[in-house]
Protein backbone atom coordinates (compact mmCIF):
# COMPACT_ATOMS: atom_id res chain seq x y z
CA UNK A 1 0.00 0.00 0.00
CA UNK A 2 1.28 3.24 -1.11
CA UNK A 3 1.80 5.95 1.96
CA UNK A 4 -0.76 8.30 -0.28
CA UNK A 5 -2.89 5.19 0.20
CA UNK A 6 -2.47 5.13 3.81
CA UNK A 7 -3.01 8.73 4.35
CA UNK A 8 -6.30 8.18 2.46
CA UNK A 9 -7.43 5.34 4.50
CA UNK A 10 -6.63 6.68 7.92
CA UNK A 11 -8.34 10.18 6.72
CA UNK A 12 -11.40 8.85 5.13
CA UNK A 13 -11.78 5.34 7.74
CA UNK A 14 -15.15 4.66 8.63
CA UNK A 15 -16.25 3.91 11.87
CA UNK A 16 -16.12 0.19 12.42
CA UNK A 17 -19.79 -1.21 12.36
CA UNK A 18 -20.16 -1.90 15.96
CA UNK A 19 -19.76 1.20 17.32
CA UNK A 20 -22.62 3.05 15.08
CA UNK A 21 -25.44 4.07 17.15
CA UNK A 22 -28.68 3.32 16.10
CA UNK A 23 -30.80 6.34 17.98
CA UNK A 24 -30.52 8.70 14.95
CA UNK A 25 -32.02 6.20 12.37
CA UNK A 26 -35.00 5.52 14.30
CA UNK A 27 -35.66 8.42 15.74
CA UNK A 28 -35.81 9.86 12.17
CA UNK A 29 -37.78 6.46 10.86
CA UNK A 30 -40.00 6.83 14.17
CA UNK A 31 -40.92 10.85 13.24
CA UNK A 32 -41.50 9.88 9.69
CA UNK A 33 -43.56 7.11 10.10
CA UNK A 34 -45.74 9.13 12.51
CA UNK A 35 -46.00 12.39 10.60
CA UNK A 36 -50.02 12.42 9.44
CA UNK A 37 -52.58 15.17 8.82
CA UNK A 38 -54.25 16.66 11.88
CA UNK A 39 -51.52 16.12 14.59
CA UNK A 40 -48.35 17.56 15.15
CA UNK A 41 -45.36 15.35 15.39
CA UNK A 42 -41.98 15.62 16.58
CA UNK A 43 -42.25 18.51 19.32
CA UNK A 44 -44.21 20.90 17.05
CA UNK A 45 -45.98 22.97 19.40
CA UNK A 46 -49.73 23.04 19.27
CA UNK A 47 -52.57 20.35 19.99
CA UNK A 48 -53.49 17.12 19.40
CA UNK A 49 -49.79 16.18 19.45
CA UNK A 50 -47.81 12.89 19.15
CA UNK A 51 -44.08 13.13 20.70
CA UNK A 52 -41.09 10.59 20.55
CA UNK A 53 -41.04 10.83 24.36
CA UNK A 54 -37.46 8.59 24.94
CA UNK A 55 -35.39 6.47 23.05
CA UNK A 56 -33.15 4.03 25.11
CA UNK A 57 -30.53 1.82 23.20
CA UNK A 58 -29.99 -1.22 24.98
CA UNK A 59 -26.49 -3.32 25.32
CA UNK A 60 -25.87 -4.59 22.05
CA UNK A 61 -27.32 -8.04 21.18
CA UNK A 62 -24.35 -10.41 19.53
CA UNK A 63 -20.84 -9.80 19.55
CA UNK A 64 -20.20 -7.80 16.21
CA UNK A 65 -22.73 -5.03 17.79
CA UNK A 66 -25.41 -6.14 14.54
CA UNK A 67 -28.45 -6.39 16.71
CA UNK A 68 -30.10 -3.76 18.45
CA UNK A 69 -32.72 -3.40 20.65
CA UNK A 70 -34.36 -0.58 21.58
CA UNK A 71 -37.00 0.88 24.29
CA UNK A 72 -39.36 3.53 22.78
CA UNK A 73 -42.34 5.60 24.37
CA UNK A 74 -44.33 7.53 22.26
CA UNK A 75 -46.18 9.50 23.95
CA UNK A 76 -50.04 10.74 22.74
CA UNK A 77 -50.61 14.20 23.61
CA UNK A 78 -54.81 16.07 23.70
CA UNK A 79 -56.13 18.87 25.11
CA UNK A 80 -59.82 18.02 24.43
CA UNK A 81 -59.67 14.22 25.72
CA UNK A 82 -58.60 10.82 26.68
CA UNK A 83 -60.46 9.52 23.81
CA UNK A 84 -58.78 11.58 21.43
CA UNK A 85 -55.52 10.77 23.15
CA UNK A 86 -56.59 6.80 22.37
CA UNK A 87 -57.28 7.56 19.38
CA UNK A 88 -53.92 8.64 18.26
CA UNK A 89 -51.99 6.23 19.66
CA UNK A 90 -54.11 3.29 18.21
CA UNK A 91 -53.11 4.87 14.41
CA UNK A 92 -49.30 5.16 15.82
CA UNK A 93 -49.86 1.26 16.34
CA UNK A 94 -51.44 0.75 13.11
CA UNK A 95 -48.32 3.37 11.74
CA UNK A 96 -45.76 1.29 13.38
CA UNK A 97 -46.78 -2.19 13.68
CA UNK A 98 -48.69 -2.34 10.37
CA UNK A 99 -45.85 -0.61 8.21
CA UNK A 100 -42.68 -1.43 10.57
CA UNK A 101 -39.97 1.23 10.12
CA UNK A 102 -38.59 2.56 6.90
CA UNK A 103 -35.39 3.12 8.28
CA UNK A 104 -33.69 3.33 4.75
CA UNK A 105 -30.11 2.63 4.12
CA UNK A 106 -27.80 0.54 6.69
CA UNK A 107 -30.29 -0.32 8.94
CA UNK A 108 -33.30 -3.32 8.67
CA UNK A 109 -35.69 -3.48 10.84
CA UNK A 110 -36.67 -6.63 12.17
CA UNK A 111 -39.77 -5.59 14.46
CA UNK A 112 -41.77 -2.88 16.10
CA UNK A 113 -43.39 -4.48 19.60
CA UNK A 114 -45.66 -2.58 22.01
CA UNK A 115 -45.25 -3.35 25.32
CA UNK A 116 -46.60 -0.90 28.31
CA UNK A 117 -49.39 1.16 28.19
CA UNK A 118 -49.82 3.98 30.87
CA UNK A 119 -51.98 7.06 30.88
CA UNK A 120 -51.58 10.66 32.25
CA UNK A 121 -54.00 13.50 33.04
CA UNK A 122 -52.08 16.73 34.11
CA UNK A 123 -52.78 20.58 34.44
CA UNK A 124 -50.31 23.15 32.30
CA UNK A 125 -49.40 26.37 34.05
CA UNK A 126 -52.06 28.11 31.83
CA UNK A 127 -54.49 26.11 33.81
CA UNK A 128 -55.03 23.75 30.29
CA UNK A 129 -55.64 19.71 30.95
CA UNK A 130 -53.59 17.44 29.08
CA UNK A 131 -54.71 14.36 28.38
CA UNK A 132 -51.35 11.53 27.74
CA UNK A 133 -51.58 8.00 26.67
CA UNK A 134 -47.77 6.83 26.93
CA UNK A 135 -47.13 3.78 24.41
CA UNK A 136 -43.86 1.99 25.09
CA UNK A 137 -42.74 -0.07 21.95
CA UNK A 138 -39.50 -2.52 21.49
CA UNK A 139 -37.94 -2.24 18.42
CA UNK A 140 -35.37 -4.70 16.87
CA UNK A 141 -32.87 -3.03 14.49
CA UNK A 142 -29.82 -4.79 12.18
CA UNK A 143 -26.96 -3.31 11.01
CA UNK A 144 -27.07 -4.65 6.98
CA UNK A 145 -23.97 -6.20 5.75
CA UNK A 146 -21.86 -3.93 3.47
CA UNK A 147 -19.14 -5.01 1.33
CA UNK A 148 -15.41 -4.92 3.05
CA UNK A 149 -14.04 -6.61 5.92
CA UNK A 150 -14.80 -4.74 9.06
CA UNK A 151 -13.07 -4.12 12.50
CA UNK A 152 -14.00 -6.45 15.21
CA UNK A 153 -15.99 -9.16 12.68
CA UNK A 154 -12.66 -11.19 12.07
CA UNK A 155 -13.57 -13.03 9.40
CA UNK A 156 -11.18 -13.64 6.54
CA UNK A 157 -8.69 -15.99 5.03
CA UNK A 158 -5.33 -16.83 5.61
CA UNK A 159 -2.90 -20.14 6.43
CA UNK A 160 -3.37 -22.27 9.38
CA UNK A 161 -3.04 -25.57 10.76
CA UNK A 162 -5.66 -27.95 9.45
CA UNK A 163 -4.74 -31.25 11.31
CA UNK A 164 -2.78 -30.52 14.02
CA UNK A 165 -0.81 -33.07 16.22
CA UNK A 166 -3.29 -34.27 19.19
CA UNK A 167 -2.42 -33.16 22.90
CA UNK B 1 -3.85 -10.48 29.77
CA UNK B 2 -7.10 -10.96 30.36
CA UNK B 3 -9.66 -11.30 27.53
CA UNK B 4 -13.46 -10.30 27.06
CA UNK B 5 -15.42 -12.81 25.48
CA UNK B 6 -16.61 -10.65 22.95
CA UNK B 7 -13.42 -11.32 21.10
CA UNK B 8 -13.47 -15.18 21.71
CA UNK B 9 -15.69 -16.20 18.71
CA UNK B 10 -16.68 -18.88 16.95
CA UNK B 11 -15.58 -19.23 13.27
CA UNK B 12 -16.32 -21.85 10.90
CA UNK B 13 -13.23 -23.23 8.93
CA UNK B 14 -13.21 -24.18 5.48
CA UNK B 15 -10.75 -24.75 3.16
CA UNK B 16 -7.52 -27.47 2.97
CA UNK B 17 -3.96 -25.71 3.35
CA UNK B 18 -5.22 -22.56 3.11
CA UNK B 19 -8.26 -22.08 5.38
CA UNK B 20 -10.82 -19.63 5.93
CA UNK B 21 -12.19 -18.34 8.82
CA UNK B 22 -15.50 -17.28 8.88
CA UNK B 23 -17.38 -15.87 12.26
CA UNK B 24 -20.48 -17.46 13.05
CA UNK B 25 -22.85 -14.78 12.47
CA UNK B 26 -25.19 -13.63 15.29
CA UNK B 27 -22.99 -15.34 17.57
CA UNK B 28 -24.47 -14.32 21.26
CA UNK B 29 -22.16 -16.36 23.60
CA UNK B 30 -20.07 -19.31 23.04
CA UNK B 31 -18.52 -21.93 25.93
CA UNK B 32 -15.68 -24.91 24.89
CA UNK B 33 -15.22 -27.81 27.44
CA UNK B 34 -12.08 -29.82 27.31
CA UNK B 35 -12.32 -33.08 29.05
CA UNK B 36 -9.81 -35.67 30.03
CA UNK B 37 -10.75 -39.34 31.01
CA UNK B 38 -9.54 -40.51 34.40
CA UNK B 39 -8.35 -44.17 34.51
CA UNK B 40 -8.32 -45.58 37.73
CA UNK B 41 -5.21 -48.36 38.51
CA UNK B 42 -5.65 -47.65 42.24
CA UNK B 43 -4.30 -51.04 44.71
CA UNK B 44 -3.89 -51.76 48.07
CA UNK B 45 -0.58 -50.57 48.37
CA UNK B 46 -1.76 -47.34 49.23
CA UNK B 47 -5.16 -45.85 50.38
CA UNK B 48 -4.67 -42.81 47.99
CA UNK B 49 -6.40 -43.60 44.42
CA UNK B 50 -4.53 -43.20 41.64
CA UNK B 51 -5.08 -42.38 37.78
CA UNK B 52 -3.71 -42.05 34.61
CA UNK B 53 -4.69 -39.84 31.95
CA UNK B 54 -6.84 -41.94 29.37
CA UNK B 55 -9.08 -40.01 26.59
CA UNK B 56 -9.29 -36.70 25.82
CA UNK B 57 -12.05 -34.74 24.23
CA UNK B 58 -14.10 -31.39 24.04
CA UNK B 59 -16.85 -30.18 23.53
CA UNK B 60 -18.50 -26.90 22.71
CA UNK B 61 -21.84 -24.91 22.91
CA UNK B 62 -22.54 -22.18 21.21
CA UNK B 63 -26.11 -19.71 20.86
CA UNK B 64 -26.39 -18.09 17.73
CA UNK B 65 -29.25 -15.25 16.64
CA UNK B 66 -31.16 -17.35 14.08
CA UNK B 67 -30.31 -16.50 10.46
CA UNK B 68 -31.37 -19.00 8.12
CA UNK B 69 -29.96 -17.25 5.36
CA UNK B 70 -26.61 -17.01 6.75
CA UNK B 71 -23.92 -19.66 4.82
CA UNK B 72 -22.17 -20.47 8.44
CA UNK B 73 -25.64 -21.58 10.29
CA UNK B 74 -26.55 -22.79 7.33
CA UNK B 75 -23.30 -25.21 6.98
CA UNK B 76 -23.88 -26.67 11.20
CA UNK B 77 -27.78 -27.17 10.47
CA UNK B 78 -26.82 -29.13 7.28
CA UNK B 79 -23.74 -30.99 8.67
CA UNK B 80 -26.44 -32.39 11.73
CA UNK B 81 -28.87 -33.29 8.97
CA UNK B 82 -26.06 -35.14 6.66
CA UNK B 83 -24.39 -36.56 9.87
CA UNK B 84 -21.21 -35.13 8.89
CA UNK B 85 -18.64 -33.13 10.81
CA UNK B 86 -17.91 -29.52 10.73
CA UNK B 87 -14.42 -27.63 11.02
CA UNK B 88 -14.44 -25.24 13.64
CA UNK B 89 -12.07 -22.61 15.32
CA UNK B 90 -12.77 -21.36 19.03
CA UNK B 91 -10.92 -18.45 19.91
CA UNK B 92 -9.79 -15.00 18.40
CA UNK B 93 -7.78 -14.08 15.57
CA UNK B 94 -5.20 -12.02 14.16
CA UNK B 95 -6.30 -8.36 12.70
CA UNK B 96 -5.27 -7.46 9.22
CA UNK B 97 -6.47 -9.04 5.71
CA UNK B 98 -5.32 -12.61 5.97
CA UNK B 99 -6.21 -13.37 9.64
CA UNK B 100 -4.95 -16.39 11.14
CA UNK B 101 -5.56 -17.83 14.70
CA UNK B 102 -3.81 -15.97 17.62
CA UNK B 103 -5.27 -17.77 20.26
CA UNK B 104 -7.64 -20.57 20.54
CA UNK B 105 -8.54 -24.19 20.22
CA UNK B 106 -8.95 -25.41 16.27
CA UNK B 107 -10.90 -28.84 15.59
CA UNK B 108 -13.25 -31.03 13.44
CA UNK B 109 -16.88 -31.52 15.38
CA UNK B 110 -20.29 -33.46 14.63
CA UNK B 111 -23.27 -31.62 15.67
CA UNK B 112 -25.48 -33.29 18.29
CA UNK B 113 -27.88 -30.68 19.03
CA UNK B 114 -29.64 -27.78 17.46
CA UNK B 115 -32.25 -25.94 19.67
CA UNK B 116 -34.20 -22.72 18.30
CA UNK B 117 -35.94 -20.70 21.20
CA UNK B 118 -39.02 -18.53 19.81
CA UNK B 119 -39.77 -16.01 22.79
CA UNK B 120 -42.50 -13.37 22.67
CA UNK B 121 -41.05 -9.85 22.00
CA UNK B 122 -37.48 -11.47 21.76
CA UNK B 123 -34.78 -11.65 18.29
CA UNK B 124 -35.19 -16.24 18.19
CA UNK B 125 -32.26 -17.33 18.84
CA UNK B 126 -30.65 -20.94 17.69
CA UNK B 127 -28.11 -22.63 20.24
CA UNK B 128 -25.77 -25.56 18.94
CA UNK B 129 -23.96 -28.26 20.59
CA UNK B 130 -20.82 -29.56 18.85
CA UNK B 131 -18.46 -32.70 19.75
CA UNK B 132 -15.39 -33.04 18.72
CA UNK B 133 -14.30 -35.41 17.19
CA UNK B 134 -10.16 -36.55 16.82
CA UNK B 135 -7.34 -34.04 18.13
CA UNK B 136 -8.33 -30.00 19.46
CA UNK B 137 -4.82 -27.74 18.32
CA UNK B 138 -4.81 -25.37 20.54
CA UNK B 139 -2.97 -21.92 19.14
CA UNK B 140 -0.53 -21.09 20.22
CA UNK B 141 0.58 -24.63 20.43
CA UNK B 142 1.60 -26.04 23.89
Amino acid sequence: MSLFSRIFSALFRRAPRYQVSAYRTVYTALVSALTREGVNVGGTAGYPRVEVNSIREQERLDKEGALRELTVSIDSISDRSMDQAMTMNEDNLKLLTKYELNVGEGWKCLGVIPTQLRDLVETTDSKKILYRLIQDYSIFMELVKTDGPDEGSGSGSGSGSGSGAGA
Amino acid sequence: MATLGNNRRVYIVTGSGSLTYTWLTGEQTNSFNRTGEALEYSDKSTVWSQFLSGKKGATAEVTVYADDSNTQQKAVLKALHDGSTVKVFIGTLTTGSSPVPSEGDLFEAIVTAIGDTNDNGSVATRSMSLTATGAVTHTPSL
